[in-house]
């Protein structure tokens, strides 16, 4: 929303005030300023002309070429623009005048016609984005004249941020501002006088409003006259800086008193109104009507129509219909101002798809004794605009809702303990009564009765007061202050903390990039990692894209295809997510459950080979289970794995794939991308995953480190290698191998090998036994009987025996 | 003793110690050494000859042969230092500026490293850092928070709706606010917690828009908590945050859940407050939502309104990393791009 500056100074001397003083003291106290703009300070090339003669271009039928009187000389222009007839004013811009956008004006030929200038649209002046047609300016400006000095061409506009007046009915016009700042610069506020003659009486049509829930009050002004004809040049002025284009008369005067007072009206052909009457109704089913903007629109049951006695002419508060508007040829005018229901026409509008100036107004819940300030102002403004129009004396007027009073006590010691610093009850006083509230003094307390329009829904409990003095005293004089509050220690939740470890663990030493995906994960998605399965997913109901509706149940299928996108760049990939999936509550009603999980992804783009060069399967696998192992230490709580049975998720491989636990409780999974979902993004490589959920992780307690003494006595350290099946696994082997050979206090992993296509179920295992003793040094005997004890232990378990000895 | 054997031994040994000191850098004194004094050496075949000698002649040619290659490795000894020294200081075999080999690093998400910046700045200050839920009720999303069904300030939010039963209407939560109401009901007051979390708008998505992001929610609530002291905290907080002091100022803004509510400004960094293209030649940049804690909401998480004041405050979080990184597209955070994470 655009304020003028000129305008404004109809409702407060603004004195010598600058526009950008004005734009920060109500950007500080009232509603944000975004932007300061001058309009119309043409240069003197930019002049008052007259179309003295206006033919067609002999080679273009939609081209005029015009001779245009700019006082003491006349040039040839070519016009391209419809609107254009001989004896009009215009504004012309002569050669060498600088347009919008810097352009400088040339001589030109226009199909073999020379044009010695331009007549100017809004567009061409930087007025606005009209270019449909020519600016048409009042007769009797002299032509040659500079265009910026005709009567209301200049003005400052400030730009107001709608979203921070959202909540204030009467900040949708000039004088609403007005108010504002003569609260906030202590000046006498002049309203916005309306026609006082005007009784309310009858009228050649009567008003009957049959939905007074939508509907409290309907005010009818009768005129009559050249309705069409064009307003004076003030009034299209203030118009076109605050960005609406001018029409004719009787659709100027409604918007003007819009802008100005906030009050939309709408103004109705009589002749167009059948039945002598106007019936404020809800719409009947499957009713239909074409709109102002030419739209034929189903009308959603039950909103607020008007109607004549045959059909419908309008939504009420959202907009006029086509067939009873104004046009050329409108000679008597039936006014509406009236009251609209804010919830209902909201309600409208939004099953129409379709917002308005007037339903921005309305939904904000103005104040019902607008709609016969409406008529009143109305009659004033086409008075002032057109002395020949005939003006009834008498209005219908119909309903008669009220605003409800609201009436609140502030107390002084609670407005000082919630801003911060005190204000003199005089000051209070003098704030709320320049923003139009009435107050009185009981004893320490005021009792405060809020303005009609602020009433509506704006101004409700004695908080609203306060922010009404303070931001009037000004939020910026408030000093910064430090509470003085209790000291309580305070830490991280157990999930959160675990969060860290891990992102600190994986995103340090560990080498994982940390990334986020949306929450909702695309179909296509889910079926290249196998498909959404049986489980419920939780829908959204109007999603960004149809194809993704679900919220995810796995971070995984997001992690597959980041590693997709980065794998074909890259060698290889580590990415890990900390984040939450939304598992539905097995009871309706119940919100759904959303744990936090740790997910993380290795990939490889080709397979690498071992040093003996045979391709090595399975190892991008291992080292993600030993980042893994690693993550467990961190947050101790020691990780244990099984062969994944049954509930295996469908992207892991069914044999290269992990449940993981922690003490009973399964945590998670780990595995190997399932070859069918690695072909189908065409991997050459291998990439393996994880998923543990974090929120079951921590609700384990954590293994308290366990200290023991350096040993005093060396080790002793020797390798067995053998080959092994399967089915022997590796901790059942490290448990026997310790059972065997009592001296044995540490096992490492040197290598595991399993060579591709070696499809026996056999793998070659390196292992680092370490033997000591607590109480003295192991001598040579000793630990060669120790390492027969262990290789016999093997050998007894169908392990073939490599190396020394056998 | 056999004189011809005697000069031999001498002039050898005289050979040895020239070609020590004739010796320019440590490979060629070690040349020398093995030419000398190796096992196929000139000294060292010299002296095999001790056994060619009459026994009583043995003793003395003993003697000073020991003398002899005493002296020479005592040369060669001293040369060697002096190369060693001479090699120490003189010779650069490496360039400080090669890179050296390094780990691979890993990368936090800068919007969640940026979070638990901010997570850490309040838990200093004795906040509470809570998490609430994503799906979450009308009720709470909304309602409790003074925005009803039919309010205008619904359309500033535009809203991921879930498929439900006809039972219950539930949410992507547009704000972390609902938790508000949620932290009173649990913890009562007084109470001071932050909610950092995701939320969602059904926005299409351009270079500044998305439809998920990162808000961190704050609420204190005591006795006599006043609008100086949202400025005292939001101040500390920026502080921090900045690394320097800033200016704030507070303008009033609409948000039904606090009375009275502001948009918080930091005077530009950039321009120092004079104005200049980054903050559209006002001097100040909008940072964050704050405001008083509505009655409404106190009442609504059980909590004595005339007893208890409170500050709350909503800041987005992805735009703080923007601005400190000069980050052009809001997309990349959700791009899983380590061309771009790798950065950070
Ligand atoms: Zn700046």
């Amino acid at each position: 929303m655009r304020l003028s500056l000129s305008w404004l100074g109809d409702f407060v001397d603004l004195g010598g005030r600058s526009a950008a003083e004005i734009a920060e003291d109500l950007t500080l106290r009232t509603a944000l300023i975004e932007g300061i703009e001058t309009h119309g300070e043409f240069s003197d090339d930019v002049v008052v002309g007259k179309v003295v003669e206006c033919r067609r271009h002999p080679r273009a039928d939609r081209l005029a070429c015009c001779v245009v009187d700019v006082g003491g000389e006349t040039l040839e222009v070519v016009c391209g623009a419809p609107n254009v007839a001989a004896g009009q004013t215009v504004p012309v811009a002569k050669v060498g005048a600088e347009l919008a956008g810097g352009v400088r004006l040339k001589k030109t030929k226009i199909r073999g016609v020379a044009s010695h200038g331009m007549i100017c649209s809004e567009q061409e002046l930087g007025l606005g984005d009209d270019h449909e047609g020519i600016i048409v300016l009042e007769e009797g400006l002299e032509a040659g004249r500079p265009f910026r000095e005709c009567p209301g061409v200049v003005d400052t506009l400030l730009e107001i941020d709608n979203k921070s007046v959202t909540h204030r009915p009467d900040l949708w016009g000039h004088e609403g501002f007005g108010r504002e700042l003569a609260a906030i610069y202590g000046l006498e506020l002049r309203v916005a006088p309306g026609e006082e003659g005007l009784r309310a009486g009858g009228g050649p049509l009567a008003v009957r409003i049959e939905a007074p829930e939508l509907c409290g009050r309907y005010c009818a002004l009768f005129v009559r006259g050249r309705l069409a004809a064009a307003s004076p040049g003030w009034l299209r002025w203030r118009l076109r800086h605050c960005g609406l284009r001018p029409i004719w008369l009787a659709v100027d005067v409604s918007n003007y008193v819009m802008l100005e007072i906030g009050q939309p009206t709408h103004p109705f052909d009589r002749r167009r109104l059948r039945g002598g009457v106007i019936r404020v109704r809800r719409a009947a089913r499957d009713e239909r009507l074409v709109t102002l903007d030419g739209e034929e629109r189903a009308l959603p049951e039950g909103a607020c129509l008007i109607a004549d006695a045959e059909r419908a002419v309008a939504i009420g508060g959202v907009i006029g219909g086509r067939d009873s508007g104004i046009d050329g040829s409108t000679e008597e005018a039936v006014v509406e101002s009236a009251s609209f229901d804010a919830v209902s026409v909201r309600a409208t509008s939004s099953a129409l798809s379709l917002r308005t100036e007037a339903l921005a107004r309305f939904e904000k819940a103005l104040d019902p004794a607008l709609a016969e300030r409406g008529v009143r102002r109305y009659a004033a403004v086409l008075r002032a605009a057109a002395p020949g129009v005939e003006i009834a004396g008498e209005f219908v007027r119909a309903g008669d809702a009220v605003a409800a009073p609201v009436e609140l006590r502030l107390r002084p010691g609670r407005l000082a303990a919630k801003l911060g610093v005190p204000i003199g009850a005089e000051a209070m006083e003098s704030s709320l009564a320049r923003l139009g509230f009435v107050v009185t003094r009981q004893g320490e307390e005021l009792r405060v009765r809020a303005p009609s329009f602020r009433a509506t829904r704006d101004i409700r409990c004695e908080d609203d007061l306060i922010e009404e003095v303070g931001r009037i005293h000004g939020y910026h004089l408030i000093p910064e202050a430090l509470p003085a509050a209790a000291c309580r220690p305070v830490r991280l939740e157990a999930v959160n903390e675990a969060w860290r470890a891990c992102v600190r663990l994986l995103c340090g030493r560990l080498g994982f990039t940390e990334v986020s995906a949306y929450p909702y994960v695309e179909d296509n998605v889910l079926e290249r990692c196998g498909g959404p399965g049986d489980e419920p997913y939780l829908c959204i109901r109007n999603p960004l894209q149809q194809g993704a509706r679900r919220l995810r149940r796995s971070q995984v299928p997001g992690l597959i295809e980041f590693v997709d996108r980065n794998i074909k760049a890259v060698e290889e990939v580590r990415l890990c997510e900390c984040g939450r999936v939304y598992l539905p509550a097995a009871h309706g009603g119940e919100l759904p459950d959303e744990p936090a999980l740790l997910s993380a992804a290795w990939g490889e783009r080709t397979l690498r080979r071992g040093p003996d060069d045979a391709r090595r399967e399975g190892q991008v696998l291992r080292r993600l289970k030993g980042a893994l192992e690693e993550v467990g230490e961190e947050l101790r709580r020691p990780l244990r794995f099984e062969r994944l049975a049954a509930a295996a998720p469908r992207w892991l491989h069914p044999t290269r794939s992990a449940a993981v636990f922690a003490g009973a409780e399964r945590v998670g999974e780990i595995g190997q991308v399932h070859p069918d979902v690695a072909a189908g993004l065409g991997w050459r490589g291998e990439v393996a995953v994880f998923e543990i959920s974090l929120s079951n992780l921590v609700a384990a307690a954590p293994t308290p480190r366990a200290y023991e003494a350096p040993a005093r006595f060396p080790p002793v350290k020797a390798d067995v290698s053998f080959l092994a099946p399967f089915t022997l696994p590796y901790e059942e082997a490290c448990a026997g191998l310790r059972r065997a050979a009592e001296l044995l206090t540490r096992i490492d992993l040197v290598d595991e090998y399993a060579a591709a296509g070696m499809d026996s179920g056999e793998r070659s295992l390196t292992l680092r036994l370490t033997f000591r003793a607590a109480d003295r040094t192991l001598n040579d005997e000793e630990v060669g009987a120790q390492l027969r004890q262990a290789r016999s232990w093997l050998a007894a378990q169908g392990a073939e025996l490599r190396g020394e000895g056998g | 003793m056999s004189e011809e054997l005697t000069a031999a031994l001498e002039q050898a040994a005289a050979q040895a110690r020239d070609a020590a000191l004739a010796a320019r850098s440590l490979n060629e004194l070690e040349e020398a050494r093995t030419a000398h004094l190796g096992r196929k050496g000139a000294l060292t075949t010299l002296l095999r000859r001790i056994g060619t000698l009459p026994p009583e002649e043995r003793g003395a040619f003993g003697k000073l042969a020991n003398e002899q290659k005493r002296e020479v490795e005592e040369r060669f000894a001293a040369r060697e230092k002096e190369l060693a020294a001479a090699r120490l200081h003189g010779v650069f075999d490496f360039d400080p500026t090669t890179p050296g080999p390094r780990p691979a690093r890993g990368h936090e998400h800068p919007v969640l490293a940026m979070l638990r910046e901010i997570e850490d700045v309040f838990l200093s200050m004795g906040f509470l850092v809570l998490a609430g839920p994503e799906v979450e009720t009308e009720y709470y999303n909304f309602e409790a928070l003074n925005i009803p069904r039919h309010h205008p300030a619904r359309d500033l939010q535009d809203t991921f709706w879930m498929e439900t039963g006809a039972e219950c209407r539930w949410v992507l939560r547009t704000h972390t606010s609902p938790m508000q109401v949620r932290a009173l009901e649990r913890f009562g007051a007084p109470l001071r917690a932050i909610v950092p979390g995701r939320v969602y708008r059904n926005e299409t998505l351009d270079a500044t828009h998305e439809a998920t992001f990162h808000q961190v929610e704050g609420l204190m609530v005591d006795r006599e908590v006043s609008v100086a002291h949202m400025k005292g905290v939001m101040a500390a907080f920026l502080e921090r945050l900045f690394g320097q002091k800033v200016a704030i100022r507070l303008r009033p803004h609409y948000f039904p859940f606090v009375e009275p509510g502001f948009e918080l400004d930091f005077a530009c960094a950039f321009c120092g407050g004079s104005g200049c293209a980054f903050c559209k030649r006002t001097g100040w940049i909008e940072i964050l939502g704050c405001g008083m804690v509505h009655p409404h909401v106190l009442r609504a998480g059980g909590v004595d309104a005339e007893e208890f004041t409170g500050f709350a405050f909503g800041v987005g979080v992805e735009r703080l990393v923007m601005m400190r990184h000069s980050i052009e597209d809001i997309r990349h955070f959700h791009s899983g791009s380590l061309r771009f994470f790798e950065q950070f």
